[in-house]
């Protein structure tokens, strides 16, 4: 799972250790953490994928899982980031520490029927920022804050497979993707170690 | 100029299926935590009918709210577009704020695509910048619409430019380049005349075995279209001694001289297509000196010319 994690890079030092203590989070959770924090920003890249990203026309947030803000001194694209990440589809936590007033804008933009599934405004106290992470990070696996595939992958198939996905589906209301999406699912259900993984979170 | 309100103007010019100019803050509410932003419905043309009535009215409309915008989006199907762009370029020389052109790939423009949505939010965005002139949003790169093309094989990236007319690039955030002008300290000009009363010929053998007809000697102007030569053929020679004191553009990227053809014959070899055309249309109707016609399409309006 990638994200990416925008904070304002000139915060004072309180936060900005926050801001490492946000990563670490993220990263113990099994996280690929970009940031527009020094030297993280293309890191989860390498040179010939951004090459071919480059050359494609898509957005690096295309590639992410989701973004993350931490909005208590908001950092001056926050505006963007969130409008081109839920134009993507993509979930977004916006975090604010308590006592400060989250902009209005994003509260009128998370009652919004269709951008308010993606978006979560939270504000947190220190001692409860792991826990809000990790709620977000269950929350987006378990397809709740993310209502379509929005991942583009490409499988090359042999003839034999695709002759079964045809005889599977034909008939059916039931899309090739579909039906392999579910296979999908159903085996990270019975995954035993995985979920224990997920668990340590 | 007065103080500047934070407002960016959407310029709705190609018609966009199923929307309406006045449901785009309701239908892309996250438009509004960039910037306040206005839709300003032009027409509802399909893109490929696109004329220059419709350019004149554009350029209008923004130079009149050019004080109460931070910058202007324009939203345009793909046909035509870059003869929209490139004659925003020469009708508002020296504007001060952003005119950015964005859309969809397919000839419409649907709002409900995602690379449509996410071409008008980084649009929006660089809008946003204290930058100027005529630039088009698509993909992940900022492009100076006079020196742009369009691109057959990248279906995201709709168009292209030399690396001296791409402005900025997407990664995480928009990032503009050097050499994107910043606002130009010169008088900004509205233009609103256009000389559409010229011909357009294609240098093939086909098409000019007919020569000048009667009709094109009452032109103002004839533009021959000799991109595939690097030598213009005898017909196009012939045709240009023809058409006597009627100014001719030819146009060739690979016509490298014009020290030997005929004194009405201009040549744009540093131009795309679709800007030297334009060009000459706001040329051609701002004089019909040959001479003056000359220095004008030798000009630098918009940093145009090609490296």
């Amino acid at each position: 799972m990638r994200f990416y994690f925008a904070a304002d890079n000139s915060a004072e030092e309180r936060l900005q250790k926050r801001f490492s203590r946000l990563i670490e989070i993220l990263s113990q959770a099994g996280v690929l953490v970009m940031s527009n924090l020094a030297d993280r920003n293309l890191s989860g890249f390498s040179a010939p994928e951004l090459e071919k990203i480059e050359q494609s026309g898509e957005l690096l947030l295309e590639k992410m899982d989701g973004l993350i803000i931490e909005g208590t001194r908001p950092p001056s694209e926050s505006g963007y980031l969130i409008a081109i990440a839920l134009t993507h589809q993509k979930p977004v936590l916006y975090l604010c520490e308590k006592g400060k007033q989250i902009n209005q804008n994003l509260v009128h933009l998370q009652q919004d029927k269709n951008t308010g599934k993606l978006l979560t405004l939270k504000n947190y106290a220190e001692k409860d920022l792991e826990r809000v992470i990790l709620e977000f990070l269950q929350t987006i696996e378990k397809g709740e804050g993310r209502q379509l595939p929005t991942i583009k992958f490409t499988l090359r198939i042999t003839a034999r497979i695709e002759r079964y996905l045809q005889w599977k589906t034909h008939n059916t209301n039931i899309t090739k993707a579909d039906f392999l999406r579910a296979l999908i699912e159903n085996l990270i259900d019975r995954d035993e170690e995985y979920r224990k993984f997920v668990k340590k979170d | 100029m007065a103080q500047m309100a934070k407002k960016i103007y959407i310029m709705v010019v190609s018609e966009i299926p199923g929307f309406n100019d006045r449901d785009l803050r309701v239908r892309m509410p996250e438009l509004n935590i960039i910037s306040e932003i206005e839709p300003v419905l032009i027409a509802k043309n399909p893109p490929a009918e696109i004329t220059p009535a419709v350019w004149l009215k554009l350029a209008r409309e923004i130079y009149q709210r050019a004080d109460s915008a931070i910058g202007f989006v324009v939203m345009h199907g793909v046909d035509n577009l870059l003869f929209s762009a490139c004659a925003l370029s020469y009708l508002l020389p020296n504007f001060p704020r952003p005119v950015i052109f964005t859309g969809g790939q397919t000839g419409n423009v649907e709002v409900n695509n995602m690379e449509t949505r996410a071409n008008l939010v980084n649009s929006i965005q660089t809008a946003n910048f204290p930058v100027a002139g005529v630039g088009l949003m698509f993909g992940n790169r900022l492009l100076r619409a006079c020196q742009a093309i369009r691109s057959l094989d990248e279906p995201v990236n709709v168009f292209t430019a030399p690396l001296n007319g791409i402005l900025g690039r997407i990664d995480f955030s928009i990032r503009l380049f050097d050499k994107i002008s910043p606002p130009a300290k010169g008088r900004s000009r509205l233009y609103q005349k256009l000389n559409i009363n010229l011909a357009v010929k294609d240098a093939s053998p086909l098409l000019l075995a007919d020569g000048l007809s009667e009709a094109d000697k009452a032109k103002d102007g004839l533009i021959v279209n000799a991109g595939r030569y690097r030598q213009l053929p005898p017909p196009a020679l012939d045709l240009i001694a023809a058409a006597g004191n009627l100014p001719v553009l030819v146009w060739s990227r690979k016509i490298s001289s014009a020290a030997l053809a005929p004194k009405n014959m201009i040549l744009a070899n540093h131009l795309t297509w679709e800007s030297a055309v334009t060009k000459f249309m706001w040329a051609r109707a701002q004089t019909d000196k040959i001479k003056e016609l000359k220095e004008l399409m030798a000009e630098d309006v918009a940093g145009e010319f090609l490296e």
